[in-house]
Formats: C-alpha cells, structure tokens, sequence
C-alpha cells in the first residue's frame, strides 16, 4: 500500500471506535426552562410562505393584467381618435359656427 | 413503562411519561445532532428542539413506525434546516459586510473535535468530520447515522424512508466521495 492510499484509509478510518456522546449535564432541566420560557406559537396561517408567495404571485398577476388592459386600451382610443379626429373638429366648429372661413368674413 | 405507554402518557400530557422520554432519547437525539452539526451547543439547541417538537406533535404520531424511528426523523430534519439556514445568513453575511444580526460574527465550525474520538485518531477525525460536512445532504446523514449514531442499514432506511439497498448506496457514495476528497487534501 503506498503513502496516498495509506493515508486516505488512515482518515477513512478516524471515526472507528467512536464512543457516542451523552447529553450534557442538566439537559432536561434546561429543556424544562426552555419550555416554560417559550410558549406555543400559534402558526398564523396568513404568515405562512406559501400563503406569502400566493399572494405576491397574485397581484404581480393583477399588475400585468392591468397594465396590459390599460395599455391595449390607449392603444384602441389613440387609433380611433385618429380616425375620428376630423370629424370631431369640424363637427366642434360647426356647432361653434368657427369654420375658417368665417374669420376673413 | 412500554412504547405505547408512552405515547398515551406523552399525548395525556403526563410529566413523568415525558421525562421518561427524554431520559431514554436524548443522547441519541444529542449525538445525532452533533454529528450533523458538529458544534456542542448548536446540536444542545436542536435536542432541546427536538423534544419541544415531539411534546407538542405526539398526538399527530400514527405509530406506523417505531418513536424511536419517529424521533430520529425529526432530529435529521431539524439539523438539516439548521444548516441551511446557517448556509443562508453565510450568504446574507457576505452582503452585510463580517457582521450578522445583532453585529455577532456567524459562527464559522472550526475543525471539530467530537468527545468520543479515540485520542489517536482525533486529527483524522476532524478532517473526516470536516470533509463529511462538504457531503451531499442524503450521503452526510447516512454515513452519520451509519458510522456516528451505529444504526444498522434497515434503521437508516426506516429514518430516511427508502429502501436498505438504497442506503448502501447512499454509504458507498459518501465512502468513495471522502476518498477523493481525501486525496485531493494538500500532505
């Protein structure tokens, strides 16, 4: 057996004979003075990280509906106002009575 | 007093039947703990937590396995998410410049020295114990179950919930990747 493999099962074998350790002293005592100490904590459900996660997922979801709904919206008013725009100006002036040539009148 | 008498005391509430409990669990529960924690007062925490969790979740324990079965399943896995939290602050830590909550440096395990090495193997031992740590999660506990705690192949695979010959693999994987890590070490 060379050096390397000789070392390595020297390490490998570093835990045989293990003896397992005990609790320290006064363990239960301080598990008592624990309990005592800290009361049972009622998990509040809307704390909870899946509850969290849910709800954040949710509204990034709403955000981007309403963002697309708004955006698809201007775009559909911006087009038809475009197609309207004549018509409503000369309708306004018409209904005015300002057609231009009513200023060199 | 029997296991079933235990458990009908423990979810009676009855003092005397968890004081029982613990007296006959808390070294294994204590050095389970430090195995995977490799840190005296950090595997005390987790023992204490682990009773805590077995008084207030008894009455939740079908009995489809042993308690003591039962108990070292909650031990893994309150060490395991010990860990990982250590891991998270680790990282946290590195944003936060040295310093982690309450400006206490997070502890850092050195190398450890566990009580019941033989003393002419306590230098193997820390870098075994060392090296064991770098393991995948499923391979630490195994091989700590296995070499640590002496629980046969059919013990671990109850704790873990596979199959024995699962667990074989599971050991002759942590033994080879040891190996190599061992001889990747500078002499």
């Amino acid at each position: 057996m060379d050096m390397k493999t000789e070392r390595i099962e020297r390490i490998m074998g570093g835990l045989d004979g293990l003896q397992k350790a005990g609790a320290p002293d006064f363990f239960y005592t301080r598990l008592m003075g624990r309990m005592q100490q800290e009361p049972e904590r009622k998990q509040v459900w809307i704390l909870k990280p899946a509850f969290i996660t849910t709800a954040l997922g949710v509204l990034l979801l709403l955000n981007i509906f309403s963002f697309m709904e708004i955006r698809s919206a201007g775009s559909k008013q911006e087009s038809r106002s475009r197609h309207e725009q004549p018509a409503g100006i000369e309708s306004f002036a018409r209904a005015y009575n300002m057609n231009t040539q009513s200023l060199y009148e | 007093m029997t296991e079933q008498e235990l458990i009908s005391g423990l979810r009676n509430g009855e003092e005397p039947a968890f004081r029982e409990l613990v007296s006959l669990f808390q070294d294994r529960v204590f050095n389970t703990a430090l195995g995977l924690l490799r840190h005296p007062t950090e595997a005390e925490d987790i023992a204490q937590e682990v009773f805590i969790q077995v008084y207030r979740s008894v009455r939740q324990f079908k009995g489809d396995s042993l308690l003591s079965t039962w108990i070292y399943r909650i031990t893994v896995t309150k060490s395991l998410e010990h860990l990982r939290s250590q891991k998270r602050k680790k990282r946290f830590s590195f944003l936060s410049s040295l310093f982690g909550e309450d400006n206490r440096p997070i502890h850092e395990p050195g190398d450890f020295d566990h009580p019941g090495v033989l003393h002419e193997k306590k230098e193997d031992a820390a870098i075994l114990f060392r090296l064991i740590a770098e393991l995948p999660e499923n391979q630490q506990i195994a091989f700590v179950l296995n070499k640590v705690e002496a629980l046969s192949y059919r013990e671990i695979a109850d704790v873990l919930t596979i199959s024995e010959s699962a667990v074989d693999s599971l050991l002759q994987r942590a033994k080879q990747n040891l190996r190599k890590k061992i001889a990747a070490l500078p002499p």
